[in-house]
């Protein structure tokens, strides 16, 4: 187990580099920044001090070796708009509130999906299929903005249940749209692939011999069918962890959520590019770290894995 | 598949088997009543954004400051927004977008990422090696992460561009309003998904009797993968061509949505979205209308695709 985490965790240094190369020379390539405005033009001498302090004059590969070299003692430079503070320092403002939706979302989307998933295949072919399908076809179409629009159009505006946006914390009320809005497709998502794997499983021979002994119905679902089922299921949280990721763009943008997504739009439309860069490393860590941890749990599971 | 195989037989025969065929797909496919009022909704879409110029009752840009926020009425079916802009027109225009930019980058990631997945799939070795590495880096981004880079990057970087050999790209990108920039930035990720789906189903197929007796009896390389493979992987393409195009339909709304996609005064469903959420406690109408029109489309693309690939691929499991 060891040898194989060691080598996974190598193999994921040259992903993350090539993830740092690819954001990097974007960023670096995008002309400009905040300061060129075309109404109120800054004097070329205040352009030439604000090049000089960050960096923007130096050679490219001493930006590159230069902002690594940072990032790896954890600053992640200064921020263009909000030119006091260090990028690193914004991220640990606005990033706890997205973790909390996130984890709050992805949790909906597991509670939701599994019973999803199961009853599709337990039921298969039936009416109660082809709802959970029908079900799972919407997810898959609508994106999480035209989702939360209209959460916020008929639970809101419409019938008043809900405030229209904020944030006040995990127990607040407020979060319940932007959850439902960002985990609706993970959910549909794992619903999906669970269906596959589990009409599968039921086919195995272990299933057959769990039934002629005479166990439950329900029990052999629970205990055999589903535990093997969910195995292959891991391998799609790089996804489901991405989807949330991009959803909070979005959701939080609609749904007014000081979260680390929101800040992402504003430095976009802000041609923030310091935070460009470094939420794009820092969400593609997170996905590669997801990664690593499925493979993980994945190797511990099965031991063919290991060996392969 | 066995077609192929068939290969050799005469024409009338062939053709008689490939109309039967296509009748059985055709029935296949009207057996999913979804597909059908897909197809149908589809059709509808497409007439309008194709049309859109002659049957809009107003331009999508000509504002009516006395007339704003108008609910609707006999002028203005669908109303007017903040500047006093008839809604139905920009839906109506908002439809030209969305189907250009699904269209036009279908075209352009079937045009790099067959003749990739293709040969990568066909030949193996270091080319083939290399491509999945990149599939692997790639997919370590979200998907909408890399666009809205790109995008940020092309936004920038196209206006800047007066001379040399990319200013032609700058003028496209200004006429069509920033769709040349979107299908670029949406195509430069998306042809790697297909590259890897055809490349697939070409490993799937390159050992098969009828690619070794075309290979045994002299054919070149390219005439195999032209003439054999193809036809084959012809149904799972087309399957996959309209699964990948809800794909970039929401990528153009959700960068239009940001600020990043079509530029104003051109509508995109995504645009329309985002001008009416500031006003979505008062007038909901303006972000409703877009956000339902937007996942119908979508939900008939996903229902036609899954018509489509039980009409032409029955085997494949669902």
């Amino acid at each position: 187990m060891g040898a194989y985490l060691l080598r996974r965790l190598l193999l994921a240094i040259p992903t993350i580099a090539i993830v740092y190369t690819v954001a990097f020379l974007l960023v670096h390539a995008t002309p400009g920044g905040p300061w060129d405005n075309a109404e109120k033009p800054l004097a070329p001498q205040v352009i030439e001090n604000i090049r000089i302090k960050y960096h923007l004059n130096d050679p490219l590969w001493k930006q590159y070796l230069l902002y690594l070299n940072d990032a790896l003692h954890g600053s992640l430079g200064p921020s263009y708009v909000n030119t006091a503070r260090d990028v690193s320092e914004i991220i640990a403002d606005f990033f706890p509130v997205s973790i909390q939706l996130g984890a709050v979302a992805m949790l909906f989307a597991v509670v939701v999906g599994i019973p999803l998933g199961t009853l599709a295949a337990v039921y298969r072919n039936t009416p109660v299929d082809y709802a959970a399908i029908g079900v799972v076809v919407t997810g898959i179409s609508i994106p999480n903005y035209v989702m939360a629009t209209i959460l916020v159009t008929t639970l809101a505006v419409w019938l008043h249940w809900l405030p229209t946006g904020g944030w006040g914390g995990v127990w607040d009320i407020r979060i319940l749209i932007p959850t439902v809005a960002i985990g609706f497709r993970p959910a549909t998502t794992l619903a999906r692939y669970l269906r596959t794997s589990l009409l599968e499983v039921l086919g195995q021979d272990y299933i057959r011999t769990a039934r002629a002994k005479g166990l439950a119905g329900r029990k052999i679902i629970v205990r055999h069918a589903l535990r093997n089922a969910l195995v292959p299921i891991a391998t799609i949280s790089g996804i489901l962890v991405a989807d949330v990721i991009t959803g909070s763009f979005f959701v939080e943008t609609i749904t007014r959520v000081p979260g680390i997504g929101r800040y992402f739009v504003t430095a976009t439309t802000g041609r923030d590019y310091p935070v460009l860069l470094a939420l794009a490393l820092l969400f593609g860590v997170i996905i590669i770290t997801m990664n690593i941890l499925v493979d993980l749990s994945y190797a511990a599971l099965d031991p063919q894995v290991r060996y392969s | 598949m066995r077609d192929s195989a068939l290969a050799g037989v005469g024409a009338p025969a062939r053709a008689s088997h490939e109309r039967r065929r296509y009748h059985r797909a055709l029935a296949r496919f009207k057996r999913h009543k979804m597909a059908v009022v897909g197809a149908v909704f589809l059709a509808l879409v497409i007439l309008v954004a194709a049309a859109a110029p002659t049957l809009t009752p107003y331009r999508f840009d000509r504002q009516d400051l006395l007339a704003t926020y108008s609910p609707p009425s006999a002028r203005h079916w669908a109303g007017t927004d903040s500047l006093g802009r008839d809604v139905l027109s920009r839906l109506m225009y908002g439809a030209r977008v969305s189907m250009s930019v699904g269209v036009m980058t279908l075209l352009l990631v079937l045009a790099i990422g067959v003749p990739m997945g293709v040969t990568a799939g066909y030949f193996g070795g270091t080319f083939d090696l290399l491509l999945m590495r990149l599939v692997d880096v790639i997919y370590a981004i979200p998907y909408l992460l890399l666009v809205v880079l790109l995008q940020t990057f092309f936004t920038a970087f196209l206006p800047t561009v007066r001379a040399g050999p990319l200013v032609w790209l700058h003028a496209l990108n200004r006429n069509t309003n920033g769709i040349a920039a979107i299908v670029m930035a949406l195509s430069l990720i998306g042809w790697l998904d297909v590259a890897r789906i055809v490349r697939g189903q070409v490993l799937a197929l390159r050992h098969r009797e009828f690619v070794q007796g075309a290979r045994s009896l002299g054919a070149a390389d390219a005439h195999i993968m032209v003439a054999h493979l193809l036809p084959n992987i012809a149904a799972p393409i087309i399957v996959m061509a309209t699964l990948l195009i809800p794909n970039f339909i929401i990528a153009e709304a959700g960068l239009s949505f940001l600020g990043l996609g079509v530029q104003p005064p051109l509508p995109s469903w995504g645009t329309m979205i985002a001008e009416g959420i500031d006003s979505i406690e008062s007038y909901p109408r303006l972000v409703i209308a877009p956000a339902l029109i937007l996942a119908a489309t979508l939900l008939s693309l996903n229902f036609v695709g899954d018509g489509l690939r039980d009409a032409l691929d029955p085997v494949m499991e669902r």
